[in-house]
């Protein structure tokens, strides 16, 4: 599990990273809006107050001496102002301040330089005085009528106060910032934990299913990515499971196929063995008959389970050539006649002249015929009825149908599937059909099997014609030429 | 001679059973399908072996066995299943069969098996002379009738259950093995699973308890065999 663990470190770790960044940065950003929004308010405070004062200055304020103009001046500021007003000479030297001092030094900050340079300036900093930081506006003081700055009007204030006020919004800031980065990680953990948990039950579900388990199924968490992931999960492994009872069932029908013939020739042949028949040949020579015929089953058993299996891998390739099919039919159909006449069962042959050629395998062909023949002669009662017809519409059909039981509307789904034998006991390997889709699959063909309720059952091979242009040379509509054999 | 039914739909297998049958003396009839066999059994309740296979077109070796089993307590019944696994075994013997061989047999194996069952059955039949009957209470085993008697009620008993029976009463209060009840039920040649005495077991138990999941009068002698509720007979 340590690679999931180390999946929900990393997914939190990421994603973690990423919303911290950009909290911290936006935090920054918060934190500068809020410091610029107070000191710049401030500053525009002080500076309206310093225009204001300076105009006033320069209209009405009377007097004589710097001194006594400075003093005018300030009794005109509001006794409630906060901020130090200052009076300094071109020197920079305070002349008098609202505090009604005379301090004895030079102001150089920057402000004060640009006031006597004719701009009215604000400036931020640590005050060289008292160490504190400030905030200073200075504007120059002009006569009315000639403009020439007379002296310098400062207003500080210091910043402390309203800096701690700030610290303290940057702390509430942080705060909020470090609260919503932990809400994020533990969000993030679960989203983790969300994604990861079914993962984990997949993992275990996964290495119990290859450890051998059957039916393992897990739990659909969510309707999401992941829950169809499970659901799918669980089909495929209802869909092992449903392989693996399809290959039980085969290996208990095939030992049950195996066991009979091998019962006949333990039997037999321990008897034979044993001398009981010595004196009697003609139980002797039935002995070894069907030992024979016996070994002859298995072999037929074994030559389809191999076939079988050489189809599944896909390792029989057709040899295909051009074939006609009335000659191939034609040709089994002699074959079986002779194995019919014992049982009583009539076999007909009905075929349309003038077949297009097909491309297709002739060996292959004639076992998917036997196939089919086979399965007829085994439902067909005595004196019943087999008939082999070929046609042509779309495709080249050969059909073959019998006169049997019929197959049960509930098995017909199943009959093509290997092993499936309905309910029927009579031996076999239940893979004949299979066998036989599977060959006409190869040709591009279909088999089509159909069984009214009325009984008897009809198989159609329908195979593609070689090309399109041989049907040219064929007249299919006319039908008149179709001959009918009947050799029961 | 004694006579024997052979049913088997593959006349291949039957034909060396009805030729082995006979070098050894029996007398056979055969059958190809559960009712023929049915019905010949009706018209030949003289027939004391029944070989019966499982798999079968129409109705199957398991009915036919027990359909025979309910008409014919007395009858030695052996399946022939082409089928290994347990379920089948147990289901033959749970319909009435006294025993089963698997095929493919050995047809000198499936021999000592009808004859070590045509002991049984002839053992009964000899007894059934003498009228014996055991009694323990409330049970009277009364031989000559294949039956049981729990008070009042009979209980139809196959012949390998009554030989059972018999052995545990005889001993009742003491446990029997396994190995003692196989041998002296099935003889000391019976090659086949000793489970066949703990589906005996079950089977009697079902008719003779009065609750089977928690018997009383068969109890079990963990690792051992069975043991009869009750004091010994006088």
């Amino acid at each position: 599990m340590s690679h999931l663990h180390s999946l929900k470190r990393h997914l939190v770790a990421r994603y973690g990273a990423i919303i911290a960044i950009t909290v911290l940065l936006l935090e920054g950003l918060c934190m500068f809006a809020i410091r610029s929004y107070y000191v710049n308010t401030i500053e525009q405070v002080l500076s309206n107050r310093v225009q204001l004062t300076a105009d006033y200055y320069q209209k009405y304020v009377p007097g004589v001496t710097p001194l006594a103009r400075a003093q005018k001046l300030l009794s005109s500021v509001d006794k409630d102002e906060v901020a130090l007003v200052e009076v300094l000479d071109l020197q920079g030297q305070p002349v008098l301040d609202s505090d009604g001092f005379i301090a004895d030094y030079r102001h150089t900050t920057p402000e004060v330089s640009a006031a006597l340079n004719g701009q009215q300036h604000a400036w931020v900093g640590k005050s060289p005085l008292t160490g504190e930081k400030i905030l200073a506006v200075a504007a120059p003081l002009c006569r009315d009528e000639s403009r020439d700055t007379v002296g310098v009007l400062r207003y500080s204030v210091s910043l402390e106060q309203t800096f701690r006020v700030i610290q303290r919004l940057y702390i509430y800031c942080l705060l909020v910032g470090l609260i919503v980065i932990a809400l994020v990680l533990a969000l993030c953990y679960s989203l983790a934990c969300r994604i990861l948990l079914p993962i984990e039950d997949l993992t275990i579900a996964a290495k119990r299913l290859g450890a051998g388990a059957h039916d393992v199924r897990v739990r659909q968490r969510s309707q999401d990515e992941l829950g169809q992931l499970a659901a799918t999960f669980n089909y495929m492994s209802s869909q092992l499971d449903a392989a693996e009872r399809a290959k039980n069932e085969f290996l208990s029908s095939i030992s049950h196929e195996l066991r009979t013939p091998l019962t006949s020739i333990k039997g037999w042949s321990e008897t034979l063995f044993s001398g009981k028949l010595v004196d009697k040949p003609n139980q002797t020579q039935l002995g070894l008959e069907i030992i024979c015929e016996e070994t002859d089953r298995m072999i037929g058993l074994v030559e389809d389970l191999l076939d079988y299996s050489r189809l599944q891998v896909g390792h029989i390739t057709l040899s295909l050539e051009t074939v006609e099919i009335n000659d191939l039919v034609t040709e089994v159909y002699q074959q079986l006649t002779i194995r019919l006449s014992e049982r009583h069962i009539g076999l007909t042959l009905d075929l349309q002249q003038q077949l297009p050629l097909v491309e297709a395998d002739d060996d292959r062909l004639k076992q998917v015929l036997l196939i089919l023949l086979d399965n007829a002669l085994k439902f067909t009662p005595p004196d019943g009825l087999i008939s082999i017809r070929t046609r042509f519409e779309q495709d080249i059909v050969i059909t073959v149908a019998d006169t049997g039981p019929g197959i049960a509307p509930e098995d017909l789904p199943f009959i093509k599937n290997k092993f499936y034998k309905g309910n029927s006991k009579l031996p076999g390997s239940g893979l004949g059909l299979s066998i036989a889709q599977n060959i006409v699959q190869l040709h591009k063909g279909r088999l089509e099997i159909a069984s009214p309720a009325t009984g008897g059952t009809t198989v159609d091979i329908c195979l593609p014609q070689s090309t399109p242009w041989t049907a040219g040379t064929y007249n299919w509509i006319s039908k008149a030429n179709s001959t009918r054999q009947n050799l029961s | 001679m004694a006579k024997v039914l052979v049913l088997d739909d593959e006349i291949r297998i039957r034909g060396f059973i009805v030729v082995n049958l006979e070098s050894n003396g029996f007398e056979v009839v055969e059958a190809a399908s559960g009712e023929e066999a049915l019905r010949i059994a009706h018209t030949q309740p003289d027939i004391q072996i029944a070989l019966l296979d499982i798999m079968l077109p129409g109705i199957d070796g398991i009915e036919v066995c027990r359909e025979l089993r309910q008409s014919y307590p007395a009858m030695g019944i052996i399946m022939l299943t082409a089928k290994e696994q347990e379920q089948d075994k147990v289901s033959g013997l749970e319909a009435g069969a006294d025993d089963y061989v698997v095929k493919p047999f050995s047809p000198n194996e499936l021999i000592a098996r009808v004859n070590a069952l045509l002991r049984r059955v002839t053992l009964v039949e000899q007894v059934s002379s003498s009228s014996e009957e055991l009694i323990c209470d409330p049970f009277v085993l009364c031989v000559s009738e294949y039956k049981l008697y729990k008070g009042e009620k009979s209980i139809a008993m196959t012949p390998t259950e009554l030989a059972v029976m018999e052995v545990l009463l005889k001993r009742s209060g003491k446990a029997v093995s396994r190995d003692e009840l196989l041998d002296a039920v099935w003889g000391p040649d019976y090659f086949g699973d000793p489970k066949i005495v703990d589906v005996n077991i079950r089977r009697i138990r079902r008719k003779i308890e009065d609750d089977p999941s928690r018997p009383f009068y068969i109890e079990t002698v963990w690792g051992h065999g069975y043991r009869w509720h009750g004091e010994s007979l006088a």
